[in-house]
């Protein structure tokens, strides 16, 4: 998912969601890195401008018993063949 | 191709997300504990059945809402909430929501409902009588309706006191208590930058204080800080965090 940081209003789209039941969360190795695979598109691109930034990341929220929510997310940057490596 | 770095800059501590009203902890001037003051707005308010809060721009209204919202639900079964922010079309929205919750048939105005309504200034006068005296028509009604565990309210935000609705709480700018939450913010900065920062803040908040009253206003004072952090920050914070520079 993408969303804006800055001074205004907000915005935030989800680009690929993926839901794991009970069951197959007991399926699951949760021991080890579970893989997440999906093709990222080629826009927004992540930006880093003074009044609004566009920041990409894997948000997982896990819904627990009794109503508590886990929401932990990694950011990771998504940038264009255009960006060169080096000045 | 796009392509994918792990690496992110830090966040500006005064963006919106980290400070907008429902993502900052309501704090009571000299550390009044949040639960015993909630409570006692609470019971002002099913009381007095019509209240409203009332404080200056950015000064918490809206962020003391938020904290009240879950107290509110755990004493009403319903507590409808509308937000205006801008006087344009608010009476045309406020009759838009009346026909949806009837068309929803959400429970009446006459049950056990806590209106909360955000930024009452914006509806016109002539709206904003009818819903005070739809209120006290609904606390009339509860006298004969005992069955009813709590009496219907009508809690507003409200820039100035309002005609009929009775005070009764007020916000308003805590430069003790300013600073405090504003170190908070910028609690997990680098240390060079968070001193930096901290005295920047002092001298805005200095400043304001020798200003007009009118213009203590937390959420522009975090904004100008905003601004203050992205001047300190290096001109070039993607390729320090990413190792990589935009060419395009």
């Amino acid at each position: 998912m993408w969303y804006t940081e800055g001074k205004g209003e907000e915005d935030l789209n989800v680009h690929y969601f993926q839901r794991w039941n009970e069951t197959q969360l007991k399926q699951l190795d949760l021991n080890h890195a579970v893989p997440l695979r999906c093709q990222l598109p080629y826009s927004p691109l992540s930006y880093e401008g003074t009044l609004v930034r566009i920041r990409w990341c894997v948000r997982l929220r896990m819904f627990c018993s009794a109503g508590r929510e886990i929401v932990v997310q990694m950011p990771f940057q998504l940038v264009s063949d255009v960006v060169a490596d080096t000045p | 191709m796009p392509t994918v770095s792990t690496s992110s800059p830090p966040a500006n501590p005064f963006s919106t997300r980290f400070v907008r009203p429902d993502r900052t902890d309501y704090r009571f001037a000299d550390g009044q504990d949040a639960d015993t003051v909630a409570a006692a707005v609470i019971a002002q308010l099913t009381r007095c059945g019509t209240a409203a809060i009332v404080g200056p721009h950015g000064t918490g209204k809206s962020t003391l809402l938020h904290a009240l919202v879950q107290r509110l639900s755990d004493v009403f079964p319903h507590v409808p909430w509308i937000q205006f922010s801008s006087a344009d079309n608010a009476a045309q929205e406020l009759r838009r929501w009346q026909r949806e919750q009837e068309i929803a048939g959400e429970p009446s105005a006459a049950s056990t409902t806590c209106l909360v309504i955000d930024g009452f200034e914006q509806l016109p006068w002539t709206a904003r009588q009818r819903l005070i005296w739809q209120s006290r028509r609904w606390t009339t009604w509860r006298s004969h309706n005992r069955r009813l565990p709590v009496r219907p309210c009508l809690l507003v935000t409200a820039h100035r006191p309002q005609w009929g609705v009775r005070t009764i709480f007020r916000t308003d700018w805590d430069r003790a208590l300013v600073s405090r939450l504003t170190a908070e913010k910028l609690r997990d900065l680098p240390e060079p930058t968070r001193r930096t920062m901290l005295r920047l803040a002092a001298e805005q908040a200095a400043k304001l204080e020798r200003g007009r009253p009118a213009d203590r206003n937390v959420r522009d004072y975090w904004f100008s800080l905003y601004d203050e952090y992205e001047r300190l920050r290096a001109p070039d914070s993607f390729a320090a965090a990413t190792g990589r520079k935009i060419t395009q």
